[in-house]
């Protein structure tokens, strides 16, 4: 065959080959387009059984320009193939409204979350984190901590007995006594945990609630400390404008003792019912740590002096989230849990 | 304790605003929990800003507007010509009370609703002016804030006095701090007339000094009962007491003011006309005047006549010796008494009064005579009483005011501040200390201070009205260079973290439960019981999660909540004959049988069941990359037989998992299928390995065949994956079945497994060459040991 034949043949099969993929939309047209063109008994693969007829310098000449359409017609397969592939065929094509198979979802409970934010924010602080019974000895709970039996400050709180000398922990308070038997100063830690008060349900009470709370001991540390380590609490939880307020109560732990109050955080301060008007949500107990609790705790209160402080995991949360009432923490309806 | 805003006024010399004192004495840590305004014309009255008018259809003289009233914003109809927006005017709430006896409530006029009344001048009983509604041009004022009555208004501050200050117990109390906190001084009222203080001594014998530190007693004869004054009514009943009559409200008044309760006794009604205090030892019972019989123990302390008890010391007088209408004759008490010794009588007895409240916290063994002296002469003021004794005033054991060295360096070094000398010395004697020296300060403390008693509660009164808010908070605290870090804490917050990822939703339940639910699951323990619970419902400590976890499936299921897949993280108890009880940290979850994959409509999802939860824990230890996972058979109560499984890694008991069984799930009010699983968090952790130390991945790949055989139905399938990991000749690195299938094309009694293995060598590429003889070997064996036939 002459060069002229082989070369009008090749193109005569490239512009084929061109008109057929631009019509070829799916995978099995460009199949058969593949098969036909590029198959081991395709148009280009016979041709080149013709070659051997040819005289060299043509058959050279023409198996370039052959190979050259294969290797291209195969990168245009190729591509078409990626593209119709992408797109989808019609039936392939997703209903974009039809739920995905979605892997189940599960979420933490609000107080834990809440939990984990408050002790993330003292332990940025250097706080580290420290655990104990929720079942106490009397000792730990009230002796250690000031409260000697028969005396006043022991009507504070309503306790849940087990026997004469146990109790369920009233607050996380025992935690630090346990720590600084062990562990001599600097003592910076936080206790969070669950405590119990003999409280009947209500919207804001709960016979069974959770506390943080926070010990700080060290030669040098004084009330300004602790204003500061609060106020830094405070900002971090409700925002870097959050205000605070410190008034003189009394703990028998703690000494001078402090209740501390955030700006209302539904008010801003302006005055709601939240507040009652007062423009302040009084959130927990906190003090210098009373020299007679060192003395407990074996530790020197000339060379140290401390801090504590405590909070309501429950309040706290019910203030960020504006829950109402404290018994929607130990129902468990997913359709509370699921907000959060 | 309540107090009436005018009787504090008797004592300071300045004009008192209700508000503003509140707000002090609140930061000076008496906190003022209410203000409510008493007495007056009108009741129920706040100022309240007009925000607009409009029109009420069908009414041409009415006008319907929204008022903010500070608790909201409301809707009044209002008829006067002057009304427009933007004034404050006064707004008669609903439960508001006006002169004639008028109630304002919630009203509907002309379809108009009307949450209350903006008033005129003569509907407060203010004037006669009915021209129009009053408009308030005080610009201090703000809606919400009360309106009263410019006369005859008092109001009641109920102050939260901490149990460390009985000295607040009383007008003269706070009116003390409110004093020092406006930086005036304190004033006495008119104390009457002194009352000649000679004639005989009455007869006391205090046999028991310490329960009695002090006695101090006065007799008076002539005396008329009757009602007292209506402005000692007044403020006894706006304290929140009762009045009984001029002698006993005399007592209860001067208990008010000063703190010193006292009691009258009738006299003529004491045998021998003596007093003697004693502990009751074998006195059997005693009859309050209350008219209750109480039951003494050996330790109460009492006050008898020469025969039998009078009164419960400090605590409440006895019937037999009571004032009544026919008393002439009596006998005025006035003690001081030890407050433990009265606590545990009150504590014993449950029994409580406005006494004892005072008594059992400490009142001023110092104040017993004056407390004496005033109630003396107001009664013969009131009641036409004449001195028939003199005042006999026994000191049993004398207690002396306290001395307490302050070091001025000590005050900085506690609160982080510099307090100026000048500040500490007028705090300190504003609070009717003495302060002697310099450095330190020698400081002595009135005997009715019994909370102060050393350095530290002197550093305490200092800061608390120099303001805590003066205290700056410190710029920097130190920081510590040794990290704690609690490896349980933050392997707990991980098992939750792995939980809620693999879609359970945590929950929190009472630790406190019932009977019951200490038994349902697992072996028995012996649960701890509460001493004092607030219901049998809550009479024990939980010894498993499950049952909680099996009360939120009943709770949202009977709420029509289903796909559920909860967990619970929490301390469970056991009892202990000796010591605190066993506590444990458990990590508990459950699936609902109709807990399933979420959007898959392809084909119906299936229902949950146990595969599910056994899955849950295989993930677990997946994430954990605990070693040896298993799960054997276990019977175990609480689940259905068969179901159990314990979950172990490296041998260690992690806990268990199965079906609950219907009797539980009946005992729980639960309808639907749950299986479930409970683990010891300290044993996971236990089991958890050591750091990953990383080795490189393998060089060369996998080679994977497809096996597909058909054993009886009874052959478990990890015996299988043993047999083939028996002989896999070291080159078998995992068998996953991908199938199981029973019914047609099988024979009966048979199943049919597929498996996908992997061989692998961490030397070179596996040819076919070499995993045709292992595969082989295997199919052998699989037909020897399980006599298992392969499908092709
Ligand atoms: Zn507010």
């Amino acid at each position: 065959m002459a060069t002229e034949n082989l070369t009008g043949e090749i193109r005569k099969i490239d512009e084929a080959f061109q008109s057929s993929l631009a019509g070829a939309k799916d995978a099995p047209s460009l199949e058969r387009i593949r098969t036909d063109f590029l198959g081991r008994k395709g148009r280009i693969a016979r041709l080149f059984e013709t070659l051997g007829e040819a005289d060299p310098a043509v058959r050279r000449e023409a198996g370039r320009l052959l190979n050259e359409l294969k290797n291209r017609a195969q990168s245009a397969v190729q591509e078409q193939a990626a593209r119709v592939s992408a797109k989808g065929s019609e039936e392939d094509r997703p209903d974009l409204t039809l739920p995905g198979y979605a892997p189940p979802v599960g979420r933490l409970h609000p107080l834990t979350i809440v939990m984990r934010r408050v002790k993330s924010c003292f332990q940025k602080l250097g706080f580290a984190v420290a655990q104990g019974p929720e079942v106490e000895s009397d000792y730990y709970n009230f002796e250690a901590l000031n409260i000697p039996p028969d005396h006043p400050s022991r009507d504070m709180q309503d306790t849940l007995y087990v026997s004469d000398r146990v109790v369920l922990r009233t607050h996380t308070s025992p935690v630090q006594i346990r720590v600084m038997e062990k562990q001599k100063p600097p003592v910076r830690i936080i206790a969070p945990g669950r405590v119990y008060r003999r409280d009947t349900p209500d919207a804001s009470h709960s016979p069974v609630f959770h506390q943080v709370e926070g010990l700080c001991v060290d030669e040098g540390v004084s009330f300004a400390d602790l204003k500061a380590v609060i106020l830094a609490f405070a900002r971090e939880m409700f925002g870097s404008d959050m205000t605070i307020r410190f008034r003189p109560s009394f703990f028998p732990f703690t000494e001078p003792s402090a209740e501390y109050d955030f700006a209302c955080v539904i008010c801003r301060g302006r005055g709601c019912r939240v507040c009652k008007n007062t423009g302040w949500v009084e959130i927990s107990g906190a003090g210098m740590v009373n020299p007679e609790v060192f003395r407990f705790a074996g530790i020197d209160s000339e060379r140290y002096t401390g801090y504590a402080f405590g909070m309501g995991v429950e309040r706290l949360t019910m203030l960020l989230y504006e829950v109402q009432d404290i018994r929607a923490f130990y129902e468990n309806d997913l359709r509370f849990l699921g907000q959060f | 304790m309540k107090i009436p805003l005018s009787w504090l006024q008797d004592w300071i010399p300045v004009p008192l605003d209700a508000q503003d004192i509140a707000r002090r004495l609140t930061l000076a840590g008496l906190e003022v929990e209410s203000v409510d305004a008493v007495g007056g014309r009108f009741r129920g009255v706040v100022v309240g800003r007009i925000l607009s008018v409009g029109p009420v259809p069908g009414a041409d003289k009415l006008r319907l507007c929204r008022v903010d009233a500070g608790s909201g914003e409301i809707q009044v109809v209002c008829g006067a010509p002057n009304v427009r927006d933007g004034i404050l005017v006064p707004v008669a709430l609903e439960g508001a009370q006006l002169p004639g006896n008028v109630k304002i409530r919630r009203t509907v006029i002309r379809n108009a609703e009307s949450a209350g009344m903006i008033c005129s001048v003569r509907e407060l009983g203010l004037g006669d002016d009915h021209s129009g509604i009053l408009v308030l041009d005080d610009p201090s004022l703000r809606p919400g804030d009360a309106f009263t009555d410019p006369e005859g208004t008092d109001w009641v501050l109920d102050i939260n006095v901490t149990p460390n200050r009985p000295d607040c117990l009383c007008v003269r109390g706070i009116a003390r701090e409110a004093a020092l906190l406006l930086g005036c001084g304190l004033r006495s009222p008119e104390a009457g007339k002194p009352v000649d203080a000679a004639g005989d001594a009455v007869d006391i014998r205090v046999e028991d000094p310490v329960g009695c530190s002090r006695y101090t007693a006065r007799r008076l004869k002539d005396v008329r009962i009757g009602p007292s004054p209506e402005w000692i009514r007044k403020r006894i009943e706006a304290a929140g007491m009762h009045v009984v009559n001029n002698i006993v409200d005399i007592t209860n008044y001067v208990m008010l003011e000063t703190g010193q309760p006292l009691h009258a006794f009738d006299a003529d009604l004491l045998d021998g006309g003596r007093i003697v205090v004693r502990r009751a030892g074998a006195l059997g019972q005693f009859t309050t005047l209350d008219g209750q019989e109480r039951k003494l123990s050996a330790e109460d302390l009492l006050i008898c006549d020469g025969a039998r008890p009078v009164a419960l010391a400090g605590i409440m007088g006895g019937r037999n010796s009571e004032v009544s209408e026919g008393t002439r004759r009596i006998l005025l008490e006035s003690a001081h008494f030890d407050p433990m010794t009265i606590r545990r009588t009150v504590k014993r007895i449950g029994i409580s009064s406005e006494a004892s409240i005072r008594m059992e916290k400490g009142v001023d063994p110092s104040g017993t005579r004056d407390a004496l002296e005033r109630a003396i002469a107001m009664m013969v003021e009131l009641c036409g009483g004449h001195p028939d004794s003199g005042v006999t005033d026994v000191e049993a054991r004398p207690i002396r005011p306290v001395r307490i060295a302050l070091r001025p360096r000590r005050i900085g070094r506690v609160l982080g501040a510099e307090i100026p000398q000048a500040d500490v010395l007028r705090i300190l004697s504003g609070l009717g200390m003495t302060v002697e020296g310099t450095d330190p300060f020698e400081v002595t403390v009135p005997t009715r201070r019994p909370d102060v008693t050393g350095e530290i509660d002197l550093i305490e009164e200092v800061v608390r009205h120099f303001g805590y808010d003066r205290i700056e908070p410190a710029a920097a605290t130190n920081v510590p260079t040794v990290i704690h870090s609690n490896r349980e804490d933050e392997f707990i917050e991980r098992l939750r973290d792995i939980l809620s990822g693999m879609g359970f939703t945590e929950v929190f339940n009472n630790s406190m439960v019932d009977r019951q639910s200490t038994d349902l699951f697992f072996a028995p323990v012996p649960a701890v019981p509460v001493r004092n619970p607030l219901s049998p419902e809550t009479a024990f400590l939980r010894t498993a999660l499950l049952p909680g976890l099996m009360e939120s499936v009943r709770w949202n299921q009977n709420r029509s909540v289903f796909d559920l897949r909860l967990f619970e993280v929490g301390h469970v108890f056991k009892h202990r004959e000796e010591g605190l009880p066993e506590e444990r940290v458990r990590i508990a979850g459950v699936i609902s049988e109709s807990a399933r994959q979420k959007g898959y409509w392809k084909s119906r999802s299936p229902r949950s069941d146990w595969y599910a939860v056994k899955g849950t824990c295989e993930a677990l230890a997946e994430a954990l990359h605990l070693k040896d996972a298993a799960f054997r058979p276990s019977p175990e109560r609480g689940w259905v037989s068969g179901s159990a499984a314990v979950f172990t890694s490296g041998g260690k008991r992690i806990g268990t998992l199965g079906e609950a069984d219907p009797s539980v799930r009946a005992a729980c009010g639960v309808s639907e299928r749950v299986f479930g699983f409970e683990l010891d968090a300290s044993v996971l952790l236990e089991c958890l390995p050591q750091s990953p130390v990383a080795r490189p991945v393998p060089r060369y790949p996998a080679v994977r065949r497809d096996l597909a055989l058909v054993v009886d139905a009874g052959v478990p399938v990890g015996s299988i994956q043993e047999t083939l990991f028996l002989n896999g000749g070291g080159l078998l690195v995992s068998a996953d079945l991908f199938d199981l299938y029973q019914g047609k094309q099988i024979p009966a009694g048979r199943k049919s497994l597929a498996f996908t293995l992997a061989f692998l060598s961490p030397e070179r590429t596996l040819t076919d060459a070499d995993v045709d003889p292992v595969m082989n070997g295997i199919v052998r064996s699989l037909e020897s040991v399980h006599g298992a036939s392969l499908r092709s």
